[in-house]
């Protein structure tokens, strides 16, 4: 049986005794089979002595049975992990950033607790995924939405708790910001409810988000300070009809102006879908077409003279590629807007931006969906489904090897670095990052990679760094990830989130003032959690005892 | 939701009463295996799933994205009274299942790799249990290729004792199966 680093077997027994009094001897997982489970499948150091791994695993079903679950970890001093679905691939999976501890995993507390349509809210436990909360209100016949990631295996708590993001209007992109008020277990067991929740009785505590005196919601994300029991969230009204369309520009020096006239209808609200860039001279996709492009075989279709101008492309200008797109009329770039809304708003939305989009020469619109909502579901399948609302799986079909994708990876750790909103940084980005990416040699910024915009104001590169069968490969990639990190820092960009192997690297690049962010951290950390019990290491947040010490 | 513990004793008791050897095949004793997928876009995943048929299996064909199955019929399945499946697929495929199958205690307990290899042969890498391995290289010497890795899941889905042994054939005559991508043939039980 393995043991927790710094506990002894004995200690341990009797704790896991007393775990399985709490949640029942069949919810407490000790043998290696069981605990192969919390590995992370995307782990780059997948089979090599440090990969992170977990000692056992405990589910409870209550916050009771959680509460009780931490004071007996502080009796025994066990390091837990927390994890509500632990589907975060390519941020870690459910294994433990510190290895060795105990995984408390939530999934079977799933309980969706409310969906208020009047007021379009929810309030959940951990264990509840978007296909529950999706299913729940269609079953329900209720005119909300959620919001949601890519696959929608995860979990609504676990997903904001990692600041996670999905597609469709910009205040519900941000799961985190689009939260309202949380249920807490602290380290000491007791538990706490935040926002207008800390007042017994409350009817708002889903309606106002931060009560009076300091709001420390952010606090318990990308951290270890608490454990979330249920979580309140703000769902969007079904909107009555939707709206996507594109923008084309035909010149390499249209890039900044197409971002700047983005900005302003998307900070004006004029604007509020998803926009996504791409572009079709440089054979880059869209996000939201990525999928349907591998599914038709579309992906493949360039052909071999515009293969051989790509060659001739360097941070992402190649005038005779400028040059063949206007001849063949293949625009540069191409921004898709999506709108949601009443049928007449949303036609007056598009018509504002296409009429803003116009001081730029030479763009054009085309309005590919127009749509009344709901969609019949069975027409679902032609639209990227989370910018619907609709939880999926259909990312992993894009995976298999195919003459496009000769080689497909054990997995990805995300390399996600925001930059600033501008086209001038999305140049400069690439010119940066290709030049480190090349001289590393990481698969990584090849050709041209335009961002995502995922958070309001500004950009963000969301990378798949390929996980290997090969260990020497996977070496060079963690390295190089770390130096990509690093270089990406030295211009003043972080990443918005990353894989436990990274956290101290992605932390040590906000280090204005010596480091003060991540010393106020620590100082925290030790005033709530003085045994170090709680997700040891999250985020670099390690407790006094493990500080310096860990592996 | 179901007791993973009787799911595990529940499977055992099947393996120690010797229902998997081959001979005494039939869809009764095949009842033990709840569902068999099956890729429709590949001539090797469609043989499968004609294979899984002869066993008595339900068999569920998909067409890369497995969205709809999941949600009308594994997730079903397997919070109710949890249950082995077996299936041919992409690579990706099975780790989008492999993650959902997590959430039940569920698990992949064998698996064969069926990777192309540059000359048009297929090299098939099986990984099965001990207990299974004999049946299974039998089976693969009857049926060969992919029907042998075919074969030898649908034979063996429930056996779980045993160390896991790893053993690779190369097939030469591939007929209508040359041009398929890396698949990969497997169990996913309790
Ligand atoms: C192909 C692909 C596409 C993806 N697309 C997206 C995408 O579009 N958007 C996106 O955001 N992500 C995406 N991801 C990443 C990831 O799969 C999702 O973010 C997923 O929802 C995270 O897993 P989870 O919801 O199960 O959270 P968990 O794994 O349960 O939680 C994540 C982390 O948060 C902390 N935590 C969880 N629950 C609690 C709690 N109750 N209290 C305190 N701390 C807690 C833990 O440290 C945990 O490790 C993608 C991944 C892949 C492989």
């Amino acid at each position: 049986m393995r043991t927790p680093p710094g506990v002894s077997p004995s200690d341990y027994a009797k704790a896991l005794t007393e775990f399985q009094n709490i949640v029942g001897k069949e919810w407490v997982f000790t043998s290696d089979e069981d605990l192969d489970l919390y590995r992370d499948a995307f782990s780059p150091l997948m089979n090599e002595p440090e990969e992170k791994i977990a000692s056992g695993a405990i589910a409870p079903t209550t916050t009771e049975q959680v509460q009780e679950i931490v004071r007996i970890a502080n009796r025994y001093k066990i390091p837990l992990y927390t994890i509500s679905t632990g589907k975060n691939l390519g941020y870690g999976g459910s294994a433990p950033v510190y290895s060795g501890s105990v995984v408390l995993d939530l999934k079977r507390m799933n309980q969706i607790i409310e969906v208020n349509e009047a007021n379009a809210y929810c309030v959940v436990e951990p264990g509840v995924s978007y296909f529950d909360l999706y299913h729940y209100i269609q079953e329900k016949k209720l005119k909300v939405w959620i919001d949601c990631p890519d696959p929608g295996w995860g979990s609504v708590v676990g997903n904001a708790m990692d600041r996670g993001g999905g597609y469709t209007q910009a205040n519900y992109r941000n799961h985190f910001d689009s939260h309202c008020g949380m249920e807490v277990v602290l380290p000491n067991g007791e538990v706490m409810r935040t926002g207008m929740g800390a007042i017994p009785n409350a009817e708002t505590w889903q309606q106002y988000k931060s009560g009076v005196g300091p709001w420390i919601d952010g606090i318990f994300s990308q951290s270890n300070y608490g454990i979330v029991t249920k979580m309140g969230f703000w769902l969007m009204p079904e909107p009555e009809a939707y709206l996507r369309g594109h923008i084309s520009c035909m010149n390499f020096e249209d890039l900044g102006p197409m971002v700047e006239t983005l900005n302003y209808l998307e900070n004006a609200r004029i604007t509020a879908g998803f926009p996504d860039l791409g572009s079709p001279l440089l054979g880059y996709g869209p996000i939201g077409q990525v999928q349907l492009f591998f599914e038709s075989g579309t992906h493949m279709a360039l052909p071999p003279e515009h293969m051989k101008l790509l060659a001739t492309v360097k941070d992402g200008r190649s005038p005779e590629l400028e040059a063949y797109g206007k001849q063949n009329d293949i625009p540069y770039w191409q921004f898709w807007l999506s709108f949601h809304g009443p049928m007449e708003v949303i036609e007056a939305q598009w018509q504002a931006a296409v009429r803003h989009f116009a001081k730029i020469k030479g763009s054009r619109a085309k309005i590919v969906d127009k749509t009344h909502l709901p969609i019949n579901p069975a027409d679902a399948e032609k639209f990227h489904e989370p910018e619907l609302g609709i939880p999926s799986l259909r990312a992993f079909s894009i995976g298999a090897r195919s003459p496009f994708n000769p080689t497909p990876s054990k997995g990805h750790m995300w390399f996600s670095p925001i930059i600033p909103r501008t086209g001038e940084a999305i140049i400069k980005a690439n010119k940066i990052f290709s030049a480190a990416a090349r001289e590393l040699d990481m698969p990584l910024f090849r050709t041209f990679t335009l961002p995502a915009c995922f958070w309001e104001r500004s950009f963000i590169f969301i990378l798949a760094t390929p996980v290997t069968t090969d260990p020497a490969t996977n070496k060079k990639y963690r390295e190089g990830f770390k130096k990509l990190i690093a270089i990406g820092g030295e211009q003043g960009w972080g990443e918005y989130r990353t894989a436990p192997l990274f956290q101290e690297s992605v932390m040590n690049v906000y280090s204005f003032n010596n480091h003060v962010l991540h010393r106020f951290h620590e100082t925290l950390k030790d005033a709530i959690d003085p045994n170090g019990i709680l997700s040891a290491g999250r985020y670099n947040i390690w407790p006094k005892n493990l500080r310096g010490k860990r592996g | 939701m179901m007791n993973r513990r009787h799911f595990v004793v529940g499977s055992s008791a099947a393996v120690a009463a010797g229902v998997f050897a081959h001979q005494t095949l039939s869809t009764q004793q095949h009842g033990t295996i709840q569902a068999a997928l099956f890729d429709r876009r590949f001539a090797p995943t469609r043989e499968f799933g004609r294979v899984a048929q002869t066993y008595g299996v339900d068999t569920h064909p998909i067409e890369g994205d497995i969205t709809t199955l999941w949600t009308k019929h594994l997730r079903p399945l397997w919070s109710r009274d949890g249950g082995t499946i077996v299936g041919m697929t992409t690579p990706s495929m099975l780790l989008c299942l492999e993650e959902l199958a997590r959430d039940h205690w569920h698990r992949v307990v064998a698996w064969v790799d069926h990777v192309p290899a540059s000359d048009g042969s297929v090299e098939h890498h099986v990984h099965v249990r001990d207990e299974s391995a004999y049946r299974t290289r039998s089976l693969i010497d009857t049926y060969r290729g992919f029907s042998g890795a075919a074969h030898a899941m649908l034979a063996s889905a429930q056996a779980r004792r045993g160390a896991l042994e790893t053993a690779s054939y190369r097939h030469q005559d591939l007929g209508e199966s040359s041009g398929t991508p890396t698949l990969v043939t497997w169990t996913i039980a309790a």
